[in-house]
């Protein structure tokens, strides 16, 4: 009995270590669906923001978890870049929401003109707010 | 007669105000680094560059977020113990160049350049002299760099555990792929 517990213990202590070496060493991120949201907003809204006061924006939006919706202008499903969605807004830039993969944009046609909702991370601005890791909530 | 003037007179003057600047959002900047425990590697693809060609300016500005590593744990410690991202989020350069009439023409072919100007990274500037080369092929403009820069002089400490692992000295490298911008 007691060498059975001992075995039990061991084997449990070793996929501890397993999944502390895995979760550190190779794994590539958690999974956008399984982090809670922290804002939800129009891709509108979010530029705005940005647009009026950058410092302030970051303060809020920087490594936040963010849903956006909004109207797609450009999607960008090349070898040679990671695949984007752009979203509207009333400024002089985009959101651009990059994805993963060609797998995370999935096999749906996303169209320029539809209203979108997407979630990522936003990672700041430049001449557009730029939101990583995203996935799409509907289409 | 009068007629065939005014359209040369509209002819040079469109020649004139020609395109000369260009702009690229998708600008990629990889940075390299050999160490005798393992190779570095990060990848971004979000930079913004836009270069002048009349004037011989070019700008680049990218978020230290935007650097893609193969491990996650690398990622992180990058962005929360060297980099300061939080704290510093862009990384920009600015600089000049001395354009040559071909260029500004964007005629066809491979145009060596030397930059000069200034490079700011975890908020210390400091200045970067280098050659670049800017290529027109039927009107499309791409902008390539290579450079190395030490990890001090931005004043990014690393911790003496980890120091062997990581090189001082650090090669950039950058492609832009510009498209017309007015």
């Amino acid at each position: 009995m007691n060498k059975k517990n001992f075995l039990i213990i061991g084997v449990l202590f070793g996929l501890v270590v397993a999944y502390f070496v895995w979760s550190n060493f190779f794994s590539t991120g958690p999974s956008t669906s399984r982090l809670s949201t922290d804002f939800e907003l129009s891709a509108t809204e979010l530029y705005e923001a940005f647009d009026r006061d950058e410092a302030k924006a970051n303060e809020m939006y920087l490594n936040k978890i963010l849903e956006v919706e909004g109207t797609v202008t450009d999607v960008v499903n090349s070898d040679d870049l990671k695949p984007s969605i752009s979203l509207q807004t009333n400024g002089f830039g985009v959101i651009k929401c990059s994805f993963e993969s060609a797998e995370a944009l999935g096999e749906s046609e996303i169209q320029v003109g539809v209203t979108i909702k997407l979630k990522g991370e936003c990672i700041g601005y430049l001449l557009d707010v730029l939101l990583t890791n995203t996935i799409i909530i509907n289409d | 007669m009068k007629a065939i003037y005014s359209l040369m007179c509209l002819l040079m003057i469109v020649s004139l105000s020609a395109q000369d600047r260009y702009l690229t959002r998708t600008g990629e900047i990889t940075f390299f680094s050999t160490a005798p425990l393992e190779d570095i590697e990060a990848k971004s693809d979000k930079a913004l560059s836009i270069v002048d060609l009349a004037k011989g300016q070019v700008a680049v500005d990218m978020l230290m977020k935007s650097f893609e590593f193969e491990k996650k744990l690398m990622q992180e410690h990058f962005n929360e113990n060297y980099v300061e991202s939080d704290k510093y989020p862009k990384a920009k350069f600015s600089g000049t160049f001395n354009p040559s009439d071909a260029l500004k023409a964007m005629e066809d072919g491979v145009y060596e350049l030397d930059v000069k100007g200034e490079l700011t990274i975890h908020g210390v500037t400091n200045p970067v002299d280098t050659k670049a080369t800017l290529s027109v092929e039927s009107g499309k403009l791409k902008g390539e760099v290579k450079f190395n820069l030490t990890v001090k002089s931005f004043d990014i400490k690393i911790p003496s555990v980890v120091a062997k692992k990581i090189a001082e000295e650090v090669e950039v490298t950058g492609i832009f792929n510009y498209e017309p911008y007015n």
